[in-house]
């Protein structure tokens, strides 16, 4: 008796190779004798580019049959460059996790979001001096947390994955314990988390009771079907409220982002990346997913309750980030508002009026939005990280404000030229990849005739530009007596250097693209169920 | 039979509620300690009484063997002593507090008594129900049951939470570590 297949496995394959780069990272540190820190490096690097490659390129039969033998013959694992348009599907684990393009397209999104803030961190560790294997093996594992909370079709296993991924970023937060800030951030984290994830699960215990079934796509078919029954529709709204607050604390929405500044400003740099780029790239695909799979008995209620977040976290990111000082502190409440613009298209679901095709470019908008948004944010803390370690003075951290970026062109002209790149993106200056996600944003709000978010969208972004310029601005601007300080390179390591380069590079190019990505995404999403 | 069943239950219901209470209200933490030790043997009994004995034996293993044997010893370590702790309460609140549940008990066996002599007379479908239900229950709450959809339905959350309990131990570990900066 076998209590799984071949095809479970292939559908939990870059999870796995993830979970096992952290468990030999774990032995080798163990039984080795002369085991050195640089070695965890390199294997979760060697497991996080295997898996992004195969998120990318999938594998075909062929490799299949090679790496798990005849079981697995007849099956292909699409990437996001191949093989998506063949509306493959794997269900594994009896329905608890799902793969198909669209789960696909998310951990592509992730994986490669992973690789790149990876390269960033070995060498902010080691200028702390807490450079232990350890945040590699909680790095992996956030990661595969991740992957198995995008790709997961079971309430349970959003649960689970969600908890996975945030374990290991509450120790990562907290990771310079001697910090006092540090270890604010990471209780603050550690106490939010653990109650939105009390929201998570009381909502999935109320769905339980009023559709019998844990699967999505069981009470999905449930409502395509035979409907939810009256006397269970208040159970199965109350439900679907509580388990979207949950997941709404992760995306940082308005009401929900007590915790944003505080920890995005108090934990480590580089781990505030991580926080930003990958966990509210995985987080926007789950929402968007509970919407079109859950959604559609809620009807008009959830819409306007959407619209509602979305333009007030909107106008309260914006409008916190305006006084800012702190640059950290800024771009956290400019995450708000960037949550707001996201969260923009979770009404197109639900809207009666549309076709299949509207949520398939929704769908793929959303994915380009949230993927251009967590490049831009590993790109801008990637560089705050390094900054912070030039700055740093009497062996405490200090974080920059806008005082300290003045002149930085002259000091330090690669730093300057990026960071002011990253919040250029943030504000949709034309060649930038944030640009094109509004453009595609706004384009899907006008087909479909959400005029009203639209103009909010519009206008915030107008007020967004403001804050993000002056931080081109103190970079660029010729202050005669910034004159004192000596020039510095940007990043002292190879593998920052790759990471920072090739984001830049992603960032300015990607629009060239972007129809291609976001006829990509499309294709995901048609493939839905 | 199922008179009794329900007897009990209301029983088992009014020590967790005057237990779990004990527990807050209590001034010295050893007492606190065994308060929830009466908790959990009677949710265990609760457990039994649902027909899954499966759950009560481990509800009594894992929590009153384990569980609160820790806590007691680390009550023990850092000698926590009564004085530390203010009086929540005054003995009149106390008294209170325990004639309050004395009574709320008594009402719901009365209830119980009314409702079952009701029931007697005509046999009405919600009572049915309750009887169908636990009658399911006893079947799903066998070990071997539980087992197999441990290992064969639920494999996968089982297994990822066995990998989140290994992110709390390194977790905690790492955090906790005397000197780090050392170890590098």
């Amino acid at each position: 008796m076998s209590f799984f297949q071949v095809t479970d496995i292939i559908a939990i394959f870059p999870h796995l190779i993830l979970v096992s780069g952290a468990l030999i990272i774990l032995i080798l540190q163990i039984s080795l004798p002369r085991y050195r820190t640089e070695s965890a490096f390199i294997i979760s690097i060697i497991a996080v580019t295997i898996s992004t490659l195969i998120s990318i390129f999938g594998l075909s039969s062929e490799a299949l049959v090679s790496i798990f033998g005849q079981g697995a013959s007849g099956l292909t694992y699409s990437g996001f460059l191949i093989g998506f348009d063949k509306l493959s599907k794997i269900s594994a684990f009896s329905g608890h996790t799902i793969w198909n393009a669209y789960s696909g397209l998310y951990v592509f999104g992730i994986l490669s979001c992973l690789l790149l803030t990876l390269l960033f961190t070995p060498k902010i560790l080691k200028d702390i001096n807490l450079n232990l294997s350890e945040a590699y093996q909680m790095i992996l594992y956030t990661g595969a947390g991740l992957l198995f909370f995008v790709t997961a079709n079971n309430l349970i296993m959003i649960f689970i994955g969600l908890e996975l991924a945030s374990l290991p970023l509450f120790v990562l937060a907290a990771w310079d314990r001697k910090n006092k800030s540090a270890n604010e951030a990471g209780m603050k984290y550690f106490l939010l988390g653990v109650f939105s994830v009390a929201f998570l699960l009381l909502g999935s215990a109320l769905l339980y009771g009023a559709s019998g079934s844990m699967n999505l796509l069981d009470i999905n078919g449930l409502i395509e079907g035979t409907g939810i029954s009256t006397d269970m529709k208040r159970l199965y709204s109350a439900g679907l409220i509580l388990v979207l607050v949950g997941i709404g604390f992760k995306v940082a929405l308005f009401p929900f982002h007590g915790w944003v500044a505080d920890v995005y400003e108090g934990s480590l740099t580089i781990v505030t990346a991580f926080m930003a780029g990958l966990v509210k790239i995985a987080s926007v695909s789950v929402f968007y997913k509970l919407m079109i799979l859950l959604g559609k008995p809620m009807g008009e209620p959830i819409m306007l309750t959407i619209i509602i977040l979305s333009v007030l976290s909107m106008f309260y990111g914006n409008f916190t980030a305006l006084v800012q000082t702190n640059i950290k502190r800024m771009f956290a409440f400019s995450s708000i508002s960037h949550a707001g613009y996201m969260a923009a298209l979770f009404v197109i679901p639900n809207t009666s009026r549309t076709g299949y095709l509207i949520h398939a470019e929704a769908s793929g908008s959303l994915f380009f939005y949230a993927w251009g948004y967590a490049l831009g944010s590993i790109l801008v803390f990637g560089v705050i990280a390094y900054l912070e370690n030039i700055t740093k003075k009497n062996n405490d951290r200090v974080q920059i404000t806008f005082e300290d970026l003045k002149g930085l062109s002259k000091r330090n002209p690669i730093s300057a030229f990026l960071l002011s790149m990253g919040s250029l993106s943030f504000a949709g200056i034309p060649p930038l990849v944030g640009f094109y996600g509004k453009f595609y944003l706004l384009r899907v709000l006008f087909k479909e005739n959400e005029i009203f978010l639209a103009l909010m969208v519009t206008i915030n972004s107008l007020i967004g530009v403001y804050y993000y310029a002056r931080v081109v601005f103190n970079c660029y601007w010729d202050f005669e007596d910034e004159k004192s300080e000596e020039k510095s390179f940007a990043f002292k390591s190879v593998s920052a250097w790759i990471s920072g380069i090739s984001l830049g590079i992603l960032i300015l190019i990607i629009g060239i693209f972007s129809d291609f990505i976001v006829e990509r995404a499309m294709f995901a999403s048609l493939n839905f169920r | 039979m199922e008179n009794i069943k329900e007897i009990l239950f209301f029983l088992f219901a009014f020590i967790m509620t005057g237990s779990s209470v004990g527990v807050i209200m209590h001034k010295n933490p050893v007492k606190s300690a065994l308060f929830l030790v009466v908790f959990f043997v009677s949710l265990a009994s609760m457990f039994g009484l649902l027909g899954s004995e499966f759950l009560a034996v481990l509800q009594v293993l894992v929590y009153v063997g384990a569980i609160m044997v820790l806590f007691l010893f680390v009550i023990m370590l850092i000698a926590v002593r009564d004085e530390n702790f203010e009086n929540i309460g005054s003995r009149f609140g106390k008294t209170m507090v325990v004639s309050l549940l004395i009574t709320a008990f008594l009402i719901q066996m009365t209830a119980l008594v009314s409702v079952h002599f009701k029931n007697k007379i005509d046999t009405s479908a919600g009572y049915e129900r309750t009887i169908d239900a636990s009658a399911n229950i006893k079947i799903t709450g066998h070990a071997e049951n539980i087992s197999f959809q441990l290992f064969e339905k639920y494999l996968l959350p089982f297994e990822v939470i066995s990998l989140v309990l290994l992110v709390g131990v390194i977790g905690a570990v790492v955090i906790a570590k005397k000197n780090r900066r050392k170890l590098e």
